[in-house]
């Protein structure tokens, strides 16, 4: 696939002396939909501020391979919206900021205020719409600068689960279409039945970057209950893996290849007094609380 | 360029459209000036100056256009301070407007307005006494419109530091009113008492005024207050290309 984004050695620290961004690098990807995860203050929105050329990086590069800087359109995670000009014509500003003529603005503003189910509030100040509209608002600018690529920061937060699944659907169909989608959220499970990758973000540095069939296909987890006591033997061996005590006559163990569980059964099961096993594909809210666990 | 600069003044002209409230004070604001103190004080008082007397309409009408361009730039400090605070500006100058195509797209429509006040306007004052000076009006309209440019360069560079929009207000309300009343437009500069000649000659509309007094009544000459005027107004539009150029947009959000 065809390069959209390079970033090399990418790093921020604002004049405060927070290190928001430290030795980021990452190359995404045209026809990928990337989601970006990560706990509050991971950096999220100074990588998507950066990436969109309105934050300098202190150090390292950034390469987007565009024709022309109108190709990358994003949506902030605050509502940036020109409260003194009605819905349409907020959603008109992105039509033109990609290059239509007043007259083809328009009609492209109109679709995709109907896109985003703001018809009937078209005419309307933004200050009269809900927290959502105004999101829907934005995602409709983003949408209507018809960009190569596409940065969202939390564009789903203040949308209703309907709203955000169709909004979810769409930037698929658009990645489909060979363009580059970067995405942030918390809507974890949402962003699981969408995206090609996951990059997890925390303290600044990249701390994950798959494929999100590899990630979810080769991690999982078993929980297993047990009589009695686990033996020293039985911890030292458990010591190779990721595993914790679940509660007091039970444990869990994240399996990140699956060759290895015929190991751990035929080890386990001679040395502990097995009551149950559960075997479970892990999802991505399981991964970020672990990776969060681990950071 | 040019494409960029049509697009922002495309959507500025909007936004002022939009706000009926505020396009119908920008018009009433002069001519209530014009029909009410210009009027009244008209009746009162003679300006003479040597040999020669002027009526006080013909005195403060350049004065009266100075004082919209002063309340144009507090609009620019108001739509900047939107554009800023709200993202726009990253949104636009990221999506390949440039900082020329902003910067002036951001100051044409304080132009058109003026041009558009003082053909409302200057009708008006020529009913009220005014003399009658084609060249006069469209010498003051030229001045006029290089100091709508310096306040709305100024507006730029001064937007780049407000934070939020308790620092604007403050920041209007500390300049607005002190920079109005010590310009000699409803006074003469040199009948003022010593001490506002001090504090009036220490503000940059006082020397605006002048030049709009001497581009209406003597169109013929430039004097050297009006190219000081142009060489400060250019370095604060090179100023507000670099202020622009090293923003940071966004720096509270990680």
């Amino acid at each position: 696939m065809k390069k959209g984004i390079s970033l090399k050695n990418l790093s921020k620290k604002y004049p405060n002396g927070i290190l928001a961004l430290n030795n980021v690098s990452l190359d995404l990807h045209y026809g990928e939909l990337v989601g970006l995860i990560g706990p509050n203050g991971a950096g999220k929105s100074t990588l998507i501020h950066t990436i969109a050329g309105i934050l300098q990086p202190s150090s390292g590069t950034i390469a987007c391979f565009i024709d022309d800087p109108k190709d990358l359109a994003w949506v902030s995670q605050k509502s940036s919206i020109d409260w003194y000009l009605p819905v349409i014509d907020n959603v008109k500003l992105g039509a033109r900021l990609g290059g239509c003529s007043i007259q083809e603005a328009k009609s492209i503003a109109k679709e995709n205020v109907i896109k985003v189910g703001l018809e009937k509030e078209s005419t309307q100040l933004p200050d009269s719409l809900s927290g959502g509209q105004q999101r829907r608002l934005q995602i409709a600018r983003a949408l209507a600068q018809n960009a190569k690529i596409l940065i969202l920061d939390e564009p789903t937060t203040g949308l209703d689960p309907f709203a955000s699944k169709q909004f979810l659907s769409e930037i698929r169909n658009i990645a489909n279409q060979g363009k580059l989608v970067l995405i942030s959220s918390h809507d974890l499970h949402s962003l699981e039945g969408v995206v090609d990758r996951i990059v997890f973000l925390s303290e600044g540095t990249v701390k994950l970057d798959q494929e999100i069939s590899n990630l979810l296909n080769s991690t999982s987890w078993i929980s297993i209950e047990y009589e009695g006591e686990i033996s020293s033997t039985v911890r030292n061996f458990l010591e190779q893996y990721r595993w914790e005590i679940l509660t007091e006559k039970s444990i869990k163990i994240t399996i990140e290849n699956p060759q290895v569980l015929p190991r751990i059964f035929t080890f386990l099961i001679p040395q502990i007094d097995v009551t149950d096993i559960k075997l479970s594909r892990n999802n991505l809210h399981e991964l970020y609380l672990s990776m969060n666990e681990r950071k | 360029m040019f494409r960029n600069f049509i697009l922002i003044c495309e959507f500025e002209w909007l936004a002022l459209w939009n706000d009926k409230a505020g396009l119908l004070r920008l018009f009433l604001d002069p001519l209530a000036y014009l029909l009410f103190l210009g009027a009244g004080l008209n009746a009162l008082i003679t300006i003479s100056e040597g040999q020669q007397t002027t009526n006080y309409i013909s005195f403060v009408y350049p004065g009266i256009v100075a004082l919209q361009i002063l309340r144009m730039f507090t609009h620019a400090i108001y739509r900047l301070t939107i554009d800023r605070r709200w993202g726009l500006q990253a949104l636009k100058i990221a999506a390949g407007t440039g900082y020329l195509g902003y910067i002036l797209g951001m100051t044409f429509i304080p132009i058109i307005l003026l041009a558009a006040q003082m053909f409302v306007s200057y009708p008006i004052a020529l009913f009220l006494g005014l003399s009658f000076s084609l060249k006069g009006f469209f010498s003051l309209l030229f001045v006029g419109s290089i100091m709508t440019l310096f306040w709305s360069f100024l507006a730029i560079n001064l937007t780049f530091w407000i934070k939020n929009y308790s620092q604007r207000d403050l920041v209007l309300t500390c300049l607005f009113t002190p920079l109005f009343l010590s310009a000699p437009i409803f006074y003469s500069f040199e009948r003022a008492p010593v001490y506002l000649q001090i504090i009036s000659s220490l503000n940059p509309l006082t020397y605006q005024v002048e030049a709009m007094r001497s581009a209406y009544f003597e169109p013929h000459l430039l004097h050297m207050t009006f190219y000081s005027m142009i060489l400060i107004t250019l370095c604060l539009f090179c100023l507000s290309i670099i202020t622009l150029s090293k923003a940071e947009f966004l720096s509270s959000e990680i």
